[in-house]
Order: structure tokens, then sequence, then C-alpha cells
């Protein structure tokens, strides 16, 4: 899985401007991974970073949006109303 | 040697550097849900359950993905959304398998989700590096830490309810005291076990 996703990062249909983007943006020095690196290459890093945040919030989405459908239970309207009638202060 | 390494971290997680007495994690809910016995025994189950659930989430996630791809630093973004999604799709699921536990302990899961201890034992297992079966030893030992500190904290406010408290410190003060002193107590365990 992993092999997959750094081949989608590394292809550079996805980032167009990646040629511009590397003069633009300043090479790091210290940081990236769990041991400090003399030298990271930012770019990989930050087009992981979207893919992987994208990817995470489209599974919880999904699945969240997916539980919600299948396990909704059904209330009854006339609670709705009579809360309303109360003013939801009880 | 495997075995001594998990009771060491259960020890140490939920004595010697309890959550709340020691780090002062928590405290939010510590005192919210530690009024009456029987709400701080469902929070107590409640939250070891999610504790768990979520630590071993969070390594797998960060075991498999975050580490190969050198993105580890987003790792406190990353636990907030998994363990929020996490509690979000149990309380669904939860509401229509089995109303009755929902009904005990669903209002306790929306509490959780915004939790300090909750996101902290994640964060701790990613930053000291532990294996799957030391952290799920870990977030056990958190939570039975908290389950310790509540069940002791909700005794001790049931009797303080009928104690002769000074008008100003009655209520929540006296709680903030009785804790500090229970702290105290707990800084006796300090040095019981070295890791």
């Amino acid at each position: 899985m992993i092999e997959v996703f750094k081949t989608i990062t590394e292809s550079s249909f996805l980032f167009p401007l990646t040629d511009v983007m590397q003069f633009l943006i300043p090479q790091a020095g210290v940081g990236g991974g769990v041991e400090a690196k003399e030298h990271v290459e930012l770019l990989p890093v930050i087009k992981s970073t979207f893919i992987f945040l994208a990817a995470v919030g489209a599974v919880f989405g999904l699945g969240l949006a997916f539980a919600a459908k299948k396990f909704s239970v059904k209330v009854n309207p006339r609670v709705e109303q009579v809360k309303d009638v109360l003013a939801h202060a009880h | 040697m495997e075995f001594s390494r998990v009771f060491e971290l259960i020890i140490a997680a939920s004595l010697i550097n309890n959550f709340v007495f020691t780090r002062f994690l928590g405290l939010c809910i510590f005192f919210g849900v530690s009024r009456k016995m029987e709400t701080a025994v469902g929070m107590s189950i409640t939250f070891t359950g999610v504790m768990m659930i979520s630590a071993a989430l969070s390594w797998l996630i960060f075991t498999f993905v975050m580490v190969p791809l050198d993105i580890t630093f987003l790792k406190i973004i990353v636990f907030i959304g998994v363990v929020a999604g996490f509690v979000q799709a149990s309380d669904t699921i939860m509401r229509k398998i089995s109303p009755g536990l929902y009904y005990k302990l669903g209002i306790y899961l929306a509490l959780i989700s915004t939790n300090c201890i909750i996101l902290a034992v994640p964060l701790i297992n990613a930053g000291e590096r532990y294996s799957f079966i030391e952290s799920l030893a870990f977030a056990l030992g958190s939570g039975l830490g908290f389950a310790l500190a509540l069940v002791i904290m909700a005794s001790i406010r049931e009797k303080l309810e009928l104690a002769d408290v000074p008008e100003p410190f009655k209520g929540l003060p006296i709680a903030f005291i009785a804790t500090g002193l229970i702290a105290l107590a707990f800084a006796g365990f300090s040095g019981l076990i070295t890791i």
C-alpha cells in the first residue's frame, strides 16, 4: 500500500507545477521523520501530507455517512413537535 | 520478559504516573463526572474501552502509514481526527445495536471525544515508540488509573455532601483540595518502578 501511495505522490500529473515549486520552496535542514535528518525534501512531504489528510478525511467521512445511513434510528416526528412546543427547556 | 514489561507499563501508567493525580490531565471530566458513584463507574468502563481501541487504531495508522511517509509531525491533528471519528462511529452504531447500553453509556461518549487523556495516550505511545502490545498495555493502565481516580473521588465527594464544609469551599473548591491531597498520597508511588 505504501508503494502505491509513494508512486501517486511522486507522479507529476497531480502536481503539474512541481518544477516551478521546486524553486519557490526552500530546502529544510532538520525534521520530517521519527529521527532528525540532515536533509529533507520538502516537496514530497507536502504532497504526501495533502494526500494523506485527504485520504483520512475521505475514509472517515464516507464511513460515518455510511454508518449513519445503515444504523439510522427512527425517531417519532411527534417527539420533535412536542419539544418545539415545550421550548426545549426540560 | 514481555509479560514483565507489560505489567510494569500497566502499574506505571495507572499508579506512578496516574494521569489525573500526577500529570493533571483530563480534569474537566474528572470533576464533572465524579459527583456520583454510578456515573463514575459508567464513565470508567466507557473510557477504558474507548482508550484501548483508539490507542490501537492510532498505533496502526502511525506505524504503517505515517512513519514510512515521514509525516510524523502530523500526529496531533491525525490522532484528534481518528479519536473523534471513532467515537462518533461507535456512538452511531451503539445507538442502533444496543439501545440499552447507549442509554447507559452514550452520554459519556460525547464527553470522551474531547478528553485530553484520550489524546495524550496515543501521543505518548508514538513519542516513546512503544510496540503494539506495549501501547495496549499503556492504554489499559491509563484507563484503569483514571477509573481508580474517579472511584476514589466519587466516594469522597458523596461523603463530602454530608460534611460540614466552610461556606466558601462548598462544592467544587473542596473537591479540588481533596484532589490535591490524593495527589500528595499518590506521590508516594514514585520510584516504585523505574522504566
